[in-house]
């Protein structure tokens, strides 16, 4: 059963089915919560049977702060999704992709430019999904994540690919481009 | 605070926070009665308190400080400075940390007061808003929000600040019920107000005025409020109004205002209303916009579908005639057939809801509402064949087991029968070379399970006739069994183990696709063949399972692991096989495998550490192979992080609760409190303490525990009352499950080592705790203590209302030994001498049970969690009477040795004996090869022989070997708590 519902601040006790998977961090409580406080609506669970969480998409709506408005990266008014998960049971059954799709919807709504996201280079089921939904890869964060999940155990962490797809306000493509794999930043030039 | 926090306000000033900055309060005390007497003012009075906190002045100073504090709070005028304010609230909490009740009577007064001397100055009112929220003083705070709303009539958002935090005040458990009711109905009248005001301008075509509801958060604090102080009716009527409605401008399709909809329609059966409801948007959900998208997929949600085929059933049953219900069927069928039609263009995630509904609107299994029972042959072939469709079509993903097992829970014992052999026929595929064939064939093995174990069990464990130890026949194979039919399970055990095997050895290309970081999509097989091998360890007919097949269980779903490391669900079953077989080491390398952090140190403590104290209290002498020293956290350590852990929830919690409110997030605020209010109140947290102070006073025996060394400071008040609610955290559904939807989860099997966590038995384990504390500790105990434990005693229900039945031998014991203690030291402050004596006879009944269980503890390995337990708890209660005699003694009544001093001398000999011979045993060596040739099988019986064999072709010598070596390290690892012991 596919089933759509608001995240609620309960959930934390109950989302060890996504979260205990390695791919998904557990933050501290103030992640959550902000989340729920800034962008409540943007924050949803599929639901399992008897209320069990089968998975879970955090997303935001902002822009780059204002002084960094001239900066190479500055982010114009764009949807980010912070994580997205389903846990292991529930894979396979399109309940990413139909949580990403509710961003896209919401993300037009608010007229925003652009959905973006990190993933793992080495994450090549999550490329596959956001490939299927038509983003690309926008530029590549060198050594973004402090662990190594590739395989090589490399001491510089792990790269993230930030992948993007322009949503209706970008009807040219003005914020995608081609190759991005070998357009390489450094960490502190995302935010 | 230093003096770069504070401003300086005068040159003058200076020198006062030059000698504060190097500790020199007199000096600080001083220069600040030197400029009072000049001029005093509100800053300067303030600072001298703030100086007098910060000395090292004894309790009576200490208490002058509050008393000076609460003066000024009723001072009039108000006192108004802004930083003598945050001089004083930082001084308070100097003298008074942790005392939020008195932070609210004196500070949070005291910057209400500024607010209402101040009403225009918003920044500072909201400033202080924040401060009583993150003190939890929703008292002071809701007069705060009230004192802007009435300050800015015309802002909006602090109407809804004075609503929204008078609904806060009234869930907090703190206050008085009836306070609690007053604003909760009071911010119910208040709401309805601004949802009656949205209502009227929207009729009237007029903008929202101030006082009205405009947005989603708004509407959802309006439910809220509704929910818990108006009806169901009030709830409809906002639900279906164009202004406050789902598809109202303010919901901005906010979708739980939806599912809100079909759940009060269901529970208010408005059948009609529900039909027409369900099926207008399963319609939308499959109709293009002008963009040719299908931008209102989502109304295909499993709620709808549910809503819909209820309404369909009930108005069928007896709503309408006759003639209109095969009509209304084939409405049903034909919407079916339009989301699954595959020119449709609806995703798959919702196209599988059309399919599920058809499946369980056939089969009248509608989900929970309601079971009907199918008994034409035509219409048992057509529920067999419409399982096998789903099955065929859906069977590749893991949730296909959840999604038919309320169905075939249905059937009766002759169409199971019949499915039976067709899923049978389906295990025998022509290939299994991918992930998702593995993963259909793991469907067909635990529908096999469901139907020949889980559901049979059930069954015969519901009969008024049924005893858990009496022999009956099984139906399935027709031999006897008990609770559980063991023939039928080593069988399936020993097919899933063969179908594992040739899942990982025939195909090692699915395992080279898979990301590092994936499960194997063979790991269920593992994961159930260990869970029938348990099921065969509980069946025997002692207190204790069978530890061979508990062995095979264990280097099973070790194995596995080995080949699929992120799956966490055979790590929580290694837990508790390893604590069931005494190695704790091991079982605490598995859990600190599932690399648990945050929230998780609490939700899931339960699968070790509520009860560490009696497996693994001690430091490691020996750590697993794959962890080097310094990587595996000692279990105390463990605990003080939990505890930790949850004075950083708190912050981060009330902190997030302020955000709220400048976001305009009301519902989020609601939400966050009431999880708030369940984390400080969780199982876990009490755990924590009381574990603390049971492994404190084994390793430090000599260390005077106090209530902030246990951790008693972060738990909230008087938990150990009955009437005090506190809150079960525990996920037990993270474990795996595959019973039947009707039958205890399966991780209850594991309840003779440690029972589920009732109320009960954290209350009374609780007080059996704070007793010890209070007797070991010489920690004064007061009349007014021992009274408070006593009336904690009389209020919980004991065995009439079944409170021991979550309870171990040993809690219980302890427990019932705890309130004769009790019971004695308050007679005896009373001055009674016969107290010494008065509750001996049943100290004594108890301590010669303990006694008598610890000596028929077999010596032979492994030393199980509840043998393990017994020896812990009975060392500690031993203890803990023997310093109850010297307590006595202390008090010179110059009365006769009581009986239970000797008994509890002997107890504590008792532990020692048996634990010396456990470890004169393990000593004796020859373990590993035990272990290897119990894996071998001693060919008990050709089913578990023909398993041993299935698990010897899976699992090489090597790996046996190795792992046998590990478990007998883990045990003299865990022997090495006994050296603890010391004769008295
Ligand atoms: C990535 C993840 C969210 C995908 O969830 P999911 O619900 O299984 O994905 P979906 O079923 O919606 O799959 C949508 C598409 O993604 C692709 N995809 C998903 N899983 C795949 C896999 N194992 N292999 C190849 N492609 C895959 C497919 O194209 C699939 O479409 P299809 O099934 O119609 O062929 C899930 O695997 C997960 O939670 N991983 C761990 C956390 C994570 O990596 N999150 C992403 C961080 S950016």
């Amino acid at each position: 059963m596919t089933s759509l519902r608001p995240f609620h601040a309960m959930d934390v006790f109950k989302f060890n089915p996504t979260n205990l998977d390695p791919l998904t961090e557990t933050y501290d409580l103030n992640f959550y919560y902000s989340y729920l406080a800034r962008w409540p609506h943007l924050f949803t669970v599929a639901e399992g049977p008897d209320g069990a969480m089968d998975g879970y998409l955090m997303a935001k709506l902002e822009a780059s702060p204002p002084q960094a408005q001239f900066s190479p990266h500055y982010l114009p008014f764009h949807a980010h999704i912070t994580a997205l998960t389903v846990a292991p049971h529930a894979r396979r059954l399109g309940l990413a992709r139909t949580l990403s799709q509710s961003l896209e919807t919401a993300g037009d709504e608010y007229d925003a430019w652009f959905i973006d996201l990190f993933v793992r280079k080495s994450n090549k089921v999550a490329q596959s999904l956001y490939n299927g939904l038509g983003y690309s890869v926008f530029r590549k964060v060198l050594g973004y994540y402090v662990d190594d999940f590739s395989g090589e155990d490399s001491e510089d962490g792990e790269d993230a690919y930030d992948m993007r797809k322009p949503l209706r306000r970008d009807m040219e493509g003005k914020h995608v481009r081609k190759n991005g794999e070998s357009f390489e930043v450094e960490p502190q030039d995302v935010w | 605070m230093s003096v770069q926090d504070f401003p300086i306000r005068d040159q003058q000033d200076v020198p006062i926070w030059s000698a504060i900055e190097v500790k020199n309060y007199k000096q600080a005390i001083k220069a600040v009665d030197k400029r009072i007497k000049k001029k005093s003012s509100e800053y300067l009075e303030a600072l001298k308190i703030y100086i007098q906190s910060r000395d090292f002045a004894p309790a009576t100073e200490k208490g002058h400080v509050v008393v000076y504090i609460e003066k000024l709070r009723s001072r009039a005028p108000a006192f108004t400075d802004y930083d003598a304010i945050e001089l004083l609230d930082e001084a308070f909490d100097a003298v008074m940390p942790n005392s939020p009740d008195e932070w609210a009577n004196v500070i949070g007064d005291l910057r209400l007061q500024r607010v209402l001397a101040k009403p225009k100055e918003d920044e500072v009112s909201k400033q202080f808003f924040r401060v009583c929220i993150y003190k939890g003083d929703l008292d002071h705070a809701e007069k705060i929000a009230t004192a802007l709303q009435k300050a800015y009539p015309d802002k909006h958002a602090y109407h809804f600040w004075s609503i929204a935090t008078k609904y806060l005040y009234s869930l907090n458990l703190k206050y008085s019920e009836e306070d609690r009711t007053r604003w909760g109905r009071l911010a119910f009248a208040f709401i309805g107000k601004m949802a009656a005001n949205t209502q009227k301008a929207s009729s009237e075509g007029k903008l929202l005025p101030v006082r009205s509801i405009h947005t989603p958060q708004e509407l959802l604090l309006l439910h809220a409020i509704t929910e818990k102080y108006g009806s169901v009716e009030n709830r409809l009527q906002y639900l279906e109004d164009p202004s406050l409605g789902a598809e109202s401008k303010v919901a901005k399709g906010e979708w739980q205002l939806w599912r809100w909809k079909m759940e009060l329609l269901t529970s208010s059966r408005q059948w009609k209303v529900l039909c027409e409801t369900s099926r207008s948007l399963l319609g939308r959900a499959r109709t293009k916009d002008n963009a040719g998208k299908l931008s209102e997929a989502r109304y295909s949600d499993w709620v709808v579908w549910e809503g819909f085929m209820r309404s369909v059933k009930e108005l069928s049953q007896d709503s309408i005639s006759s003639d209109e219900i095969g009509p209304l069927r084939r409405v049903f069928y034909k919407e079916v057939a339009a989301h699954l039609d595959p020119s449709s263009g609806i995703d798959k995630s919702w196209r599988r809801n059309a399919s599920l509904a058809k499946l369980r609107f056939s089969t009248g299994d509608v989900s929970s509402f309601v079971d009907l029972a199918i008994t034409a042959q035509s219409e048992v072939d057509d529920t067999i064949s419409g399982i096998l469709q789903y099955l065929e079509a859906y069977g590749d993903a893991t949730t296909a087991y959840g999604d038919l097992r309320p169905t075939i829970e249905a059937l009766s014992r002759s169409q199971r029968a019949a499915l039976l052999s067709k899923v049978i026929d389906s295990r025998a595929p022509a290939k299994v070379n991918k992930s998702t064939a593995i993963t259909k064939l793991v469907n067909s093995y635990k529908l096999s399970y469901l139907i020949t174990s889980a559901i049979p069990e059930h069954e015969s464990h519901t009969l008024p006739t049924y005893q858990p130890h009496q022999e009956v026949t099984c139906d399935i194979c027709s031999k006897p069994m008990a609770a559980f039919c063991t023939c039928c399970l080593m069988e399936l055990a020993q097919a899933m183990t063969k179908a594992y095997t040739a899942a990982i050895k025939d195909n090692p290309d699915v395992a080279k696709e898979l990301l590092t970081t994936d499960r194997h999509p063979a790991d269920d097989l593992a994961i159930l063949s260990a869970m029938c091998l348990i099921k065969a360890a509980v069946a025997s007919d002692g207190p204790r399972p069978k530890i061979p097949q508990i062995v095979l269980a264990t280097i099973l779903l070790e194995y596995a692991w080995s080949l699929s490391k992120s799956n966490f669900q055979i790590l929580l079953l290694l837990i508790k096989l390893y604590s069931c077989l005494g190695c704790a080491s091991l079982a605490i390398a598995a859990y600190q495998r599932l690399k648990s952090k945050q929230i998780q140190k609490d939700t899931l403590s339960f699968t070790l550490f509520h009860r560490i104290s009696d497996l693994h209290p001690h430091h490691f002498a020996h750590r697993p192979q794959d962890y080097p020293s310094g990587k595996m956290m000692e279990p105390m350590e463990n605990i003080v992080e939990q505890q930790r852990y949850y004075k950083k929830a708190n912050k981060e919690m009330t902190k997030n609760i302020y955000g709220c409110f400048q976001e305009g997030s009301y519902n989020s605020a609601v939400q966050i409190t009431e999880a708030y209010s369940i984390l400080n109140r969780s199982f876990a947290s009490i755990f924590s303490v009381v574990e603390s102070g049971r492994i404190l006073r084994l390793l430090l025996p000599s260390k005077t525990l106090t209530p902030v060394i246990c951790g008693y400071d972060g738990l909230t008040p008087n938990a150990e009352f009955h009437s005090t609610t506190i809150s079960d955290t525990n996920d037990y559904d993270v474990f795996p499950n595959f019973e039947s939807t009707r039958s205890p989860r399966f991780v209850s099997l594991f309840d003779f080592l440690v029972p589920e966590t009732s109320k009960f038995q954290v209350h009374a384990s609780l007080l059996s705790e704070k007793l010890a504390m209070l007797i070991t500790s010489e920690y004064v105990s007061t009349a007014q203590e021992i009274g408070s434990l006593i009336a904690a005693f009389e209020q919980l229900p004991k065995e009439n209302e079944g409170g021991f039945k979550n309870m171990s031998f040993s809690e219980r014991i302890t427990f019932e030994c705890s309130e004769a203690m009790a019971y004695t030291i308050s007679d005896l402050d009373a001055q009674s001498k016969t107290a010494v004596y008065s509750y001996g006879s049943r100290l004594c009944e108890k301590l010669q049970q303990m006694i008598e269980a610890i000596t028929t503890i077999g010596e032979a390995p492994p030393t199980c969690q509840p043998d393990l337990q017994l020896l812990y708890m009975g060392y500690d209660l031993g203890n803990v009477i023997l310093k109850l005699v010297r307590y006595i003694n202390s008090r010179n009544l110059k009365t006769k040795k009581p009986e239970y001093e000797e008994l509890a001398t002997q107890l504590i000999q008792a532990v020692m004996k048996k634990s010396t011979a456990i470890k004169k045993k393990l000593d004796e060596g020859g373990l590993i090869d035990w272990i290897v040739d119990s894996l071998a099988g001693s060919a008990e019986s050709t089913e578990s022989q023909a398993l041993n064999n299935a698990i010897g072709d899976l699992i090489d010598d090597n790996f046996r070997e190795i792992w046998a070596g590990e478990v007998v390290e883990s045990w003299k690892d865990s022997v090495e708590g006994f050296s603890y012991f010391k004769s008295p």
